[in-house]
């Protein structure tokens, strides 16, 4: 469903060699209400499958091979996207899987992106070296006030910077000071100049200087071999890095571990041998280093999450295949990511990628054949559009206390293969399956299916049945509003036993649609109801996006051109549906209680998604555009409901030319006439002095 | 999961993606554009009078942090727009700080107009979102601009007063036209509504987009043109 118009390009774009991508991460991101997930969206599913972000389906991976769950359940829907509690997106599940960010976390990790924050961090370690080294406290200070320098060189700008301090005594001083300048000159980016430098201090006698020196002529080496691919707008052109300084990088880089296997910067420099395995394109031993990393991942700690940003931004977004890879939580997910539909100029159509990639793969899966199944199965529901096969290779097991993600996706699936062959146990699957789904976003999925074979089979009333299982909100909402007729509305909205949202849905889209459609006599009858309905608290509506009943409890029924209270009006319509008076206001009641531009906020579900298999109302909807014509060509109609009409029907196009008031509209020649209608005929007529101008 | 991006992107907009036709936006007819993280920068652009380009984010998790996306510029031909990406509002005093610093490091070394704010704003927001814009512009040296980027539902919906406030506060809104990959159809009748917009304005336009200029748009005194959103080709 297309909801309101919002930017999401910011987000689907946003990717850069030091970012993660993080689709739609600021809303506007549209979602299928329907069981199948085939092209990448943001909201994500608790069913591993292709359409999820990469990074949502190798979390749910990791958390079922180490067995874990969510450490916090997931918020409700703050942003009012309508994800219900069927959809979510990256940031929503690894919010579930961190733990809060205490206040020193906070308030740590600022990063300028740029070299210098080493810089600033690495001031209490210089500090703490220094007073390890003793040397004497006044040569200290001298060097602490020196690496001062380093900084203010580092941030740039036009200010001069204090001398070095001279005479320094003590060789160990010396060293210090040597260490200072090679730095400056790295921070400041003279590669060639900090190079020899550092290259010399490695064998200085102090201990924190020479192992600081090995490890900062790698750091030298890789960003000489970035700098030729930082472009004039900062920008990063993978072809210029120098991939002979990454070399120089990597063997300095394993320099520094034969040296120091367990050394002050081990952790950093294991970040910087996968950055030049990423600078060469080393997609296998990448992968294998993320393979160690992943099985070491503490799942439901920041560490993992960060972790499975970088493998994506580094790894799964960069490759075209899982060639090469052997971890099977890699594979499957760039399995995964490969079976997602292929967009054409034409539409979409269904992946080409072959199901003997899969058989090639066997033996990576040893260990894991529930996974190999459940890629087969895809292949088979998403790509080859065999249902019977993803039922020979997924066994009922819908009876579960509960379902980790592996065995919850392998059950669903089973489902929409039944769903799709228009199995009659379809349902009955789905029931059993409801009791073991209880992490967070599997039940309301699950109630998803349900709901739409009760709708498809003619069985709507089932959903709402008193004991229904299906009680997600959102999902009641979007069948109630699209799918229910007017006796369904009518008991959901009288039943005081229900939630008043859901009584305030049902109301008003039965009084909305019933107007629309011309069922006045209907609509009288039941405006009684809105006294049933309690009133929600001032201004609700502004946070939750419903429509408000307040459109027909406080209506605006004039601006001008005098009419009857609502209920009068609609039973003069009742009466007679081509009363002139009536149907302008009517009209009138329609512009200014803002139904215009409904539609801008809400369209209609597509025929595969929930809610979209039938209208309920078969009445054609009729439009203020179409009565304002026919009034017009009414020879019945009185003066200055004529003048009214001709006024209104210019007004339709105000101020920009386009149609505000629905119907099929009238050319610009028809509202020139319209104006000149109205001005010649009807001078005296108060609307004929009102309108200046036609669009 | 970049790669399959653009894919998903056009996919998910089919929903609303209007009829083919003419008028497909080009930008070398342009003069300004936005560049954001991971398009990398077509040769021509060194003859583009403006560019806005996308610095960095604050992320929904990280109100202390500027995510940065991109080095500092070095001598750009263009005068270019410092746009941060906002998820939230409520940013702590170092935030503020690392923007101003990095602003500043980006006018050492370039010509810099000034700070663009791109936030989702639900339109109800706008309130907040005006108090937050004051506070940035009472930090903000005076020698920056201040500009934001709007939602065509602004000009539509947007609380009057609000919108008055934030024409007090921004030198500039940047009205987009396009979701996704693709422009939002029916904007000819957002076009209608944002003569209510009481500030300088210029409308931005995808790459490839469909675009016809409404009538009376590129008349209005308020207009200062447009700015176009490369792609990744």
């Amino acid at each position: 469903m297309v909801r309101k118009a919002r930017l999401l390009i910011s987000g689907l774009l946003a990717a850069a060699y030091a970012s993660s991508a993080q689709a739609c991460s600021d809303g506007g991101c549209e979602m299928s209400w329907s069981m199948r997930n085939p092209h990448l969206a943001c909201a994500g599913r608790a069913v591993l499958s292709p359409g999820n972000d990469s990074r949502v389906n190798l979390m749910f991976l990791l958390a079922d091979r180490a067995g874990k769950g969510p450490v916090s359940s997931p918020g409700a829907d703050m942003a009012g996207y309508g994800y219900g509690n069927s959809f979510f997106e990256w940031s929503m599940l690894r919010q579930a899987y961190t733990p809060a960010r205490s206040e020193d976390e906070e308030q740590s990790g600022s990063s300028d992106g740029s070299r210098c924050d080493s810089l600033a961090g690495g001031a209490n370690a210089f500090k703490g070296a220094l007073a390890a080294s003793g040397i004497a406290a006044a040569e200290q200070q001298q060097l602490l006030a020196a690496r001062g320098r380093v900084q203010l060189a580092c941030g740039g700008g036009e200010q001069a910077l204090p001398e070095w301090p001279a005479g320094l005594a003590s060789a160990k001083g010396q060293a210090f000071l040597a260490y200072l300048r090679a730095a400056e000159q790295f921070y400041t980016g003279e590669w060639d100049a900090s190079r020899p430098a550092f290259a010399a201090l490695r064998t200085a006698k102090e201990p924190w200087v020479a192992e600081t020196a090995t490890y900062m002529l790698a750091r030298v080496e890789l960003n000489a071999a970035i700098a030729p691919a930082l472009g004039e707008y900062g920008d990063f052109e993978r072809s210029k890095v120098d991939l002979a300084a990454v070399t120089r990088a990597a063997n300095g880089l394993k320099a520094y571990f034969t040296a120091y296997p367990s050394g002050r910067y081990g952790a950093s420099a294991r970040g910087l041998v996968r950055r030049t395995l990423w600078l060469t394109g080393n997609v296998p031993l990448l992968a294998r280093e993320y393979s160690r990393m992943l099985g070491e991942a503490p799942v439901g700690a920041e560490a993992a999450a960060a972790l499975i940003e970088e493998i994506d931004n580094k790894l799964l977004t960069q490759v075209n295949s899982a060639d090469g890879i052997e971890d099977p939580l890699l594979v499957a997910t760039l399995d995964l990511m490969a079976m997602r539909d292929e967009e054409g100029e034409a539409g979409s159509k269904p992946s080409s990628f072959a199901a003997a990639t899969l058989g090639a793969q066997q033996a990576l899966f040893s260990s894991r054949p529930d996974l190999s199944s459940l890629l087969s199965a895809n292949h088979a529901y998403y790509v080859s559009g065999d249902m019977k096969r993803v039922l020979a290779l997924v066994p009922d097991d819908a009876r579960q206390s509960s379902f980790a993600p592996v065995a919850f996706s392998r059950q669903y699936l089973r489902g929409m293969a039944l769903a799709a062959l228009g199995d009659r146990n379809e349902a009955g699957f789905w029931l059993q399956m409801i009791g073991g789904s209880k992490l967070p976003w599997q039940r309301a999925l699950v109630e998803l299916a349900l709901a739409m074979n009760y709708e498809r089979a003619g069985k709507l009333g089932l959903v709402f049945a008193k004991d229904s299982p299906v009680r997600d909100a959102t999902i009641r909402s979007i069948l109630l509003t699209n799918a229910a007729g007017a006796p369904l509305l009518r008991q959901q909205a009288s039943d005081r036993s229900l939630g008043r949202a859901e009584r305030e849905v049902a109301l008003h889209t039965l009084l909305d649609k019933q107007l629309q459609r011309g069922l006045y006599a209907a609509f009288v009858g039941d405006l009684a109801l809105l006294g049933s309905v309690p009133a929600g608290p001032a201004g609700e509506d502004e946070y939750t996006g419903q429509p408000s009943l307040d459109q027909f409890r406080k209506p605006r029924l004039s601006d001008g051109y005098a009419c009857a209270p609502l209920a009068t009006n609609a039973r003069a319509l009742a009466a007679n549906p081509r009363d002139a008076k009536a149907r302008l206001c009517l009209g009138d009641f329609w512009r200014l209680g803002g139904f215009d531009r409904a539609d801008e906020y809400h369209s209609a579900p597509k025929a595969d998604e929930l809610g979209g298999f039938v209208s309920a109302f078969a009445e054609k909807p009729l439009s203020r555009g179409e009565f304002y014509g026919e009034i017009i060509t009414d020879p019945a109609a009185a003066a200055n409901d004529k003048a009214y009409a001709l006024y209104r029907a210019v007004m339709c196009y105000a101020p920009g030319g386009f149609n505000d008031c629905g119907g099929a509209g009238y050319s610009p020649a028809q509202r020139r006439s319209f104006y000149t209608q109205l001005k010649r005929t009807y001078p005296q007529s108060p609307w004929a002095q009102k309108l200046k101008a036609y669009w | 999961m970049r790669k399959w991006l653009a894919q998903g992107a056009a996919l998910a907009l089919l929903a609303c993606a209007g009829p083919g036709g003419s008028g497909k936006v080009d930008p070398q007819r342009y003069d300004s554009f936005f560049l954001w993280a991971g398009v990398a920068p077509p040769a021509w652009l060194d003859r583009a009078k403006s560019l806005y380009t996308l610095a960095g984010e604050v992320r929904a998790k990280r109100p202390d942090a500027l995510v940065t996306l991109r080095a500092t510029p070095q001598r750009a031909k263009p005068a270019l727009w410092f746009v941060v990406r906002a998820e939230r509002l409520d940013w702590s005093p170092a935030l503020h700080a690392q923007v101003l610093r990095q602003l500043d490091r980006w006018a050492a070394a370039n010509r810099v107009e000034g700070l663009q704010i791109d936030f989702d704003t639900a339109t109800k927001g706008l309130g907040n979102y005006a108090a937050f814009l004051a506070d940035i512009r009472r930090r903000l040296p005076r020698r920056y601009k201040l500009s934001i980027t709007g939602l065509m539902d602004w000009s539509a919906n947007g609380d009057p007063a609000a919108l008055a406030a934030l024409a007090g506060t921004v030198d500039e809104v940047v009205v987009q036209t396009y979701q996704g990959r693709k422009t939002i159809p029916g904007y000819e009748d957002y076009f209608a509504r944002l003569q209510r917009l009481p500030l300088p304005y210029r409308v931005a336009l995808v790459e490839g987009g469909e675009w016809r200029a409404p009538k009376g748009l590129e008349s209005d005194p308020e207009f200062r043109g447009y700015v176009v959103f490369l792609l990744r080709p």
